[in-house]
């Protein structure tokens, strides 16, 4: 299978603290990896690192075979690549509909003046991606809420509502931060089945990182296990929820 | 130092008269061959209008003075410092001129803002200090042995004068007062005011306004209401000029006088055609852009001096009086003879009685007094924007 | 008929201000940084038209141009040459280091073009309408027209252009908007761009009124309570901030006295921060943990 992210030896260091320490990970195209690990381990800090919030201190990450180690995060986006956020960043006093539409910001035809003076392709263009706009809406199931501003929202809304948004700037990977936090066990199940879906129907790749075990049990592929930043194991879930080291981190030994 | 005890005690009992603070009969910053003198004002902050052009003027009269081979056979070193419009950096760089650059006299300060809070330092010090041009009446009311202004008119004399000026002579009944909110609006418009009444006269209006301001509607629509025949405005260019503009804006036709402050050559541009007929206070009998011989050839020298400031259209007013204030300082120290001391230069600046540098008023002063000018003029912007000095100097009584 | 000259005056008077505050909130909601030489900024660009003219003899058109264009540049140089590099820096550094660049505009144009006021050009031929004993300037009408006109393209350019959006989702959100590809750097450079071609614009229209001198700077203090009335995050609250701001203190020293006139707008002022913190326009901040 052809590897579409790839961490070679990432070390990331904050001062005197080392947060990522020699960690490689190979994520296959059209696959579900996950990355687990207790609090504190690093997982946020690999994500990080992958989409340039901050350039890995040694090692290198590859994208689609290209070095993205240390390119700002808005080029990532336009590379294919693109994430959620643990605590959602949406645009809160922007309408649901209008964070869809700025997902679309580097896809978007149109310019200032065309749209300003309603020109027939700006005109064409709208209609377009206001089309795009609600079949994600629909696809992660805010078609009701489209005018809502995105800050009025529900918790388990926003992280939808974010997913749909990395969606639109059509990514041929996600990275996933916790999605999973915080949900009842009926939203589990529909987060479930929409990473399956995205996986399934569009051969969507998706790192995952999270800590609840029902998602990530129930849709990986394969799984990266981190403690005090640096990989203990790697495996298939079967492997993983065996294995004595990763008992051992989770159970604080 | 020729400075002997017994000088110093004799000079104590000569100057006793004027309480605490004797002025010693020494001869700081003198040698065989120079004069140290120093120069507080404003260069930087809003001040500048007069600091800049008091240094300029300054720098080119003692130059000119050197290049003929000096005073009594003794060159002038002028050390300035910027008291950038601070009263307490203005405090600070006098403390420095005396004490480690210890010159022998000093030239300034240039704004009533840092004047006035220096004026305890510089008494008490004993240096002489000359004033070339703020107005501020406090400076030599009550007077301080040391400290002599000469060129500038205070604002008390001034707002008097435009009194005398609107009722005796253009012989207006209806005066309204326009004032800047800060102690120089309020001596210059008070002593209007308190001109008015000695001649039974109230004025029909008397409204405040913010030297930073830039609209004055609400002051301007009440003088209208209150129909004058004449309006003061006692405040600094840029506000007066606004002002100027605005009374004209919304109707009003009654006369229009400006403070000394607008006397500058430029205020005329600043407030435009509409501006034209406005009057104001001036102390130069010739204006700086005048071809009256003394004054053009101190702009040509001026100009060829500082080819920088030429290009901004200076000389101005504040260069003007630098430039005469330091011929005044240079005159005193000539009187004042070969053995040069503070107390021979301060007993020849108080013994000139009408000694005239051919650009600025004649100075008077005395034992008693140290306000150099009293008199002023009137001067009228014209329909094509220049300015004509009209004859006859005003009382200022 | 009073009322109706003070409005007429008052409304110009508060444009100036409008002008100022909508500058100083756009770069504060991009940069979180209060631009305390925006006011120096603009007497910049106000000298540069001058010294284009009287240094170099260039027509009024070219000076325009000239001073709007170095303006901007000006604008671009302060975001990538001062502020970005200390954008990691407490917000204080970068306060000061707006102050700095204020007072060296100011202190550099004293000493170069000089501390006295400078005659500045009309824009339009002074003229005087008479309105049935209202009196209204050409001066302030251009100044009113060329700020709606200012205001309706900003309005139409964050509303409706894909750019505008990004710039307030930038500003924002600037962790959500580099995900989804909107690169904060050229934003915030293009929020420098626009306020500093506003600054050039406000340079042009207050200079003939306000009179130009390197301390014309000082309105700026009444842009910030401009955009402190309209709540510091709102453009059209700092354009209504601003007209109200004018129209208080005209009408308050009229009716009251001019001696108060300050005490009465900044009072105002002062309620308004105290009873509604938020200002006139202003939203409650999504807090994010």
């Amino acid at each position: 299978m052809t590897i579409q992210l790839s961490l070679h030896d990432v070390t990331v260091r904050f001062g005197g603290l080392t947060a990522v320490n020699k960690v490689s990970i190979d994520v296959s195209k059209g696959t579900i990896h996950s990355l687990i690990g207790p609090n504190g381990a690093g997982k946020t800090t690999v994500i990080n690192t992958v989409t340039g919030v901050y350039p890995p201190t040694s090692g290198d990450v590859l994208f689609d075979g290209k070095s993205i180690a240390g390119t700002p995060p808005e080029r990532i986006c336009a590379l294919g690549l693109t994430r959620t956020f643990q605590n959602t960043e949406l645009f809160g006093d922007m309408s649901v509909a209008d964070n869809v539409r700025l997902g679309m910001h580097r896809i978007a035809p149109y310019g200032v003046l065309s749209a300003a003076l309603q020109l027939p392709t700006a005109r064409h263009a709208e209609r377009r991606i206001s089309e795009r706009v609600a079949e994600l809406l629909d696809l992660v199931g805010l078609s009701d809420q489209r005018a809502t501003e995105a800050q009025f929202l529900p918790f388990a809304k926003m992280r939808r509502l974010e997913l749909a948004r990395a969606l639109a700037a059509e990514p041929t990977m996600l990275l996933l931060d916790e999605p999973a936090a915080g949900l009842r066990a009926g939203e589990v199940d529909e987060l479930n089945g929409l990473l399956r879906m995205l996986k399934d129907r569009f051969g969507m790749t998706i790192l995952l990182v999270d800590h609840v075990m029902p998602v990530v049990m129930g849709v990986s592929d394969r799984i990266t296990v981190v403690n005090f930043g640096q990989k203990i194991a790697e495996g298939e879930p079967q492997d993983i929820r065996k294995d004595p080291a990763v008992i051992a981190a989770y159970l604080g030994h | 130092m020729r400075t002997s005890t017994v000088a110093k005690a004799a000079a104590f009992v000569a100057f006793g008269l004027w309480g605490a603070n004797p002025v010693f009969a020494d001869s700081t910053g003198v040698t065989d061959s120079t004069i140290k003198i120093g120069f507080v004002g404003s260069m930087t902050g809003p001040a500048a209008i007069w600091g800049s052009g008091n240094m300029a003027g300054a720098t080119l009269a003692f130059e000119e003075l050197n290049a003929a081979g000096g005073v009594n056979g003794r060159k002038i070193e002028f050390i300035t410092v910027d008291d950038e419009t601070s009263a307490p950096k203005g405090i600070a760089g006098f403390n420095r001129l005396v004490q480690s650059d210890k010159v022998f006299a000093v030239f300034g300060p240039s704004s009533s803002a840092v004047g006035v809070p220096m004026k305890a330092t510089m008494a008490s010090s004993g240096v002489p200090v000359l004033i070339p041009s703020f107005s501020s009446p406090l400076m030599t009311e009550p007077p301080a042995p040391n400290i002599f202004r000469v060129g500038a008119i205070n604002d008390r004399m001034q707002g008097r004068g435009i009194a005398n000026y609107l009722v005796n002579t253009d012989k207006r009944t209806k005066i309204a007062i326009l004032r800047q909110s800060d102690e120089y609006g309020a001596t210059g418009a008070g002593a209007v005011g308190d001109r008015l009444k000695e001649l039974k006269m109230a004025p029909v209006a008397n409204e405040v306004f913010n030297a930073a301001d830039t609209d004055f509607t609400s002051q301007v629509l009440r003088v209208r209401s209150a129909n004058p025949d004449a309006i003061v405005v006692y405040g600094y260019p840029a506000p007066s000029a606004i002002i100027t503009r605005q009374l004209r804006e919304v109707g009003i036709k009654a006369e229009i006088i400006g403070s000394s402050a607008t006397s500058n050559q430029n205020y005329p541009e600043l407030v435009g055609k509409i501006g034209a007929g406005t009057k104001f206070v001036t102390t130069l009998e010739h204006q700086p852009e005048s071809d009256f011989p003394a004054i053009k050839k101190f702009r040509e020298a001026f100009q060829k001096r500082f080819p920088d400031l030429a290009r901004q259209g200076r000389p101005a007013l504040g260069d003007t009086l630098g430039y005469a204030g330091a011929l005044t300082m240079i005159e005193a120290i000539r009187q004042a003879g070969k053995d040069l001391t503070r107390e021979g230069y301060v007993k020849a600046l108080e013994s000139m009685d009408g000694y005239e540098t051919g650009i600025s008023m004649p100075t008077h002063l005395s034992a008693t007094n140290r306000e150099g000018n009293t008199k002023m003029y009137i001067a009228v912007i014209k329909d094509d924007l220049t300015r004509e000095v009209l004859p006859g100097a005003i009382e200022t009584k | 008929m009073d009322i109706l000259q003070l409005i007429a005056n008052g409304i110009p008077a508060g444009v100036m201000y409008s002008l100022v505050a909508l500058c100083i909130v756009l770069i504060h909601n991009g940069t979180n940084v209060v631009h305390f030489g925006y006011g120096d900024q603009i007497t910049f660009a106000a000298y540069l038209v001058v010294i284009a003219q009287t240094l170099f003899g260039a027509p009024l058109w070219l000076a325009i141009a000239s001073s709007v264009v170095i303006s901007a540049l000006f604008g671009l140089f302060i975001y990538l040459a001062i502020l970005a590099p200390i954008r990691k820096t407490p917000l204080l550094v970068q306060v000061i280091a707006t102050l700095a660049i204020g007072t060296a505009l100011r202190e550099g144009m004293r000493a170069f073009m000089g501390p006295d006021p400078w005659p500045f050009p009309a824009l339009v031929a002074p003229r005087i309408f008479n309105l049935s004993g209202v009196f209204i300037t050409s001066a302030n009408v251009a100044a009113v027209a060329i700020a709606v006109i200012i205001t309706v393209a900003l309005f139409v350019f964050f509303k409706v252009s894909k750019y505008g959006q990004a710039i307030i989702a930038a500003c924002e959100n600037a962790k959500g908007a580099s995900i989804v590809g909107i690169s904060v750097t050229k934003v915030f450079a293009s929020i420098w761009i626009v306020a500093s071609v506003l600054a050039a614009v406000s340079a042009i229209l207050m200079a003939p009124v306000v009179t130009l001198s390197p301390d014309m700077g000082l309105i700026a203090i009444k842009g910030f309570c401009a955009a402190v009335l309209g709540g510091f995050t709102s453009l059209p609250g700092a354009i209504v901030g601003g007209i109200l701001l004018g129209l208080i203190e005209t009408t308050a020293g009229y009716y009251i006295s001019t001696a108060a006139k300050d005490v009465v707008a900044y009072g105002v002022l002062i309620a308004v921060v105290i009873f509604m913190p938020q200002g006139l326009f202003g939203k409650a901040q999504l807090k994010k943990v």
